[in-house]
């Protein structure tokens, strides 16, 4: 089989980039591995997306069934589900051979270009060095929401939740509302991982505690989880003689996600190790041509708007890549200060029309600052506010016609020494 | 009354009081949903339910077609548990009109069933 876009996963991320490289004209076919599309916003049964994209506020299904909606509507687009990506290899002619594998057998499909769009896999206890036993009931917080949500099924009674992220946030009221005890969040930061809204409506409105700069320090039990113990973090170490036991069958991990990314591994493309994923061009092109980036598995995301937004962007340029309209030009690297992680993407096309959204995240909390974008001597953007914390992704629109020989962003205090 | 507001992302950190005229006066916020959020939390809060309903093949998953009293959130629980499955469904049917008579609908989101 043939193609010009191949979109690897279906979730938000790939639908949004399918959709739009079939509106540059582009036969485009997305792959999935699932039986159907939406990935993981079909388990997010829990309201809060769309607000951005669609101005309502929608659950997971509801979100990605709009999406799909408009993809079944999209012309020269083919959906396979069920259908695994096990190699990508190019030709000598520059086209990719993507190997699929699905119930019908196997095939290689023939892309000019390919867009990845597989998401995350969470980070499990081995990652995060979990002391103790290796007995049953540790789950990490995605794993249980699928259980829970999508196979009907209960996980536990008496449940411990390590890490603060959303996820993690969300299913605590989930597994409350199914009738467990949720007997606490322990974050090992001093700040929570997920969004200040989660802290309210789903710990405070069931009175979960959040244990802040605290952790689990080992896992009890022979077959199952029996209790963890937990200690108060000074200075990153536990302090083992404030050590707690508490009892529990059950213990949830919400530490974290990392990019999917081991099918690119053979291509050696530019890393951004803050990420854990590739440095990106405006087209979100990796430094190989014709390799798109767009969701999670380009960096972590809060909002599936972003997401949607960013896959727009991938899919258009990937369409044009394939038709052969997408050159690249003389990229300046963005540069930042030390307080901003990283930006995606990493490059940008200085002149032309149009803005280029510029994604980055702070290092901790900043209060009363303003976020300034810099070219040549000039302040080209800017964005006061009053609080920025680590766990926001910020966005910044640039014009691209004031871009000159470089770019910086920096985060100034408003208030004037 | 401090309180943060869940009305989007954002989570603005609201301020709501009774001025001596015993209006509901809300500052922090930097929406007007958030200021109707803050209102609304004092009088009688608010909240959309989402959960899911097991079946012989998977689940369902449900929400209120918009927000029910607070108050009410188990009470809304166990009557989704408690009604009987039909055979099938399909996004967007109703599964309980007027859940505990507060005029919300229980819709279907998603069939789960592979």
């Amino acid at each position: 089989m043939k193609t010009d876009v191949l979109v690897i996963g279906g979730g938000p991320a790939g639908i949004a980039s399918a959709i739009s490289a079939s509106k540059t004209g582009a036969k485009t076919t997305i792959v999935e591995r699932e039986y159907r599309l939406g990935g993981i916003l079909n388990q997010c049964i829990h309201n809060g997306f769309g607000l951005h994209y669609f101005g309502v506020e929608l659950t997971g299904p509801e979100y990605a069934q709009r999406f799909i909606k408009m993809l079944e509507d999209c012309e020269n687009v083919t959906i396979k589900c069920n259908s695994s990506v096990t190699d990508i290899s190019q030709d000598n002619n520059g086209e990719y051979n993507v190997q699929v594998t699905s119930p019908n057998g196997f095939e290689i499909i023939k892309a000019k270009s390919i867009i990845l769009s597989m998401g995350c896999r969470e980070r499990p206890a081995g990652a995060i060095n979990l002391v103790g036993d290796r007995c049953a009931g540790i789950f990490s917080a995605g794993c249980a929401q699928s259980i829970v949500n999508l196979q009907g099924k209960m996980i536990g009674k008496r449940i411990v939740i390590l890490g603060s992220g959303d996820i993690g946030l969300i299913m605590a009221r989930r597994l409350t509302c199914e009738g467990a005890k949720v007997l606490g969040v322990y974050e090992i930061m001093d700040h929570c991982g997920g969004l200040a809204r989660n802290v309210t409506q789903c710990l405070l409105d069931f009175d979960i505690p959040l244990h802040l700069s605290t952790t689990v320090t080992k896992v009890l039990g022979k077959k199952r989880v029996r209790g963890v113990t937990v200690a108060p973090v000074e200075m990153g170490k536990p302090i083992y003689e404030k050590e707690e036991l508490i009892k529990c069958d059950t213990l949830l991990l919400s530490v974290g996600l990392i990019p999917e990314t081991e099918l690119l591994d053979k291509f050696n493309l530019e890393p951004l190790p803050v990420t854990s994923s590739f440095a990106v061009d405006e087209y979100l092109q990796t430094s190989k041509d014709g390799i798109f980036v767009a969701g999670n598995v380009l960096h972590v995301n809060d909002l599936v708007d972003n997401v949607s937004h960013e896959g727009e962007r991938a899919g258009h340029y990937a369409g044009l890549f394939a038709q052969g309209k997408l050159t690249r030009q003389n990229a300046i690297e963005i540069k930042h200060d030390e307080h901003i992680r990283y930006t995606s993407p990493k490059y940008i096309y200085p002149g032309g029309e149009g803005e280029v959204p510029i994604s980055f995240r702070v290092d901790k909390e900043y209060r009363k600052v303003s976020i300034l974008v810099k070219s040549g001597n000039e302040i080209i953007a800017r964005k006061p506010a009053p609080v920025v914390t680590a766990g926001e992704l910020q966005i910044l629109n640039v014009e691209k016609s004031k871009v000159k020989s470089d770019l910086n962003i920096v985060i100034e205090s408003m208030i004037k020494e | 009354m401090d309180i943060i507001c869940i009305r989007c992302p954002i989570g603005c950190h609201l301020h709501i009081e009774k001025d001596k005229n015993n209006n509901v006066v809300v500052t922090g916020n930097s929406c007007p949903r958030g200021a109707e959020y803050g209102k609304q939390e004092m009088i009688a809060p608010m909240r959309t339910i989402t959960t899911i309903k097991a079946t012989k093949k998977g689940t369902i998953s449900l929400r209120t077609s918009k927000d029910v009293p607070k108050k009410l959130y188990f009470e809304i629980l166990k009557t989704i548990k408690d009604e009987p499955l039909k055979n099938s469904y399909k996004p967007n049917d109703i599964f309980i009109k007027n859940i505990c008579n507060t005029d919300a609908d229980i819709t279907v989101t998603n069939v789960n069933e592979n």
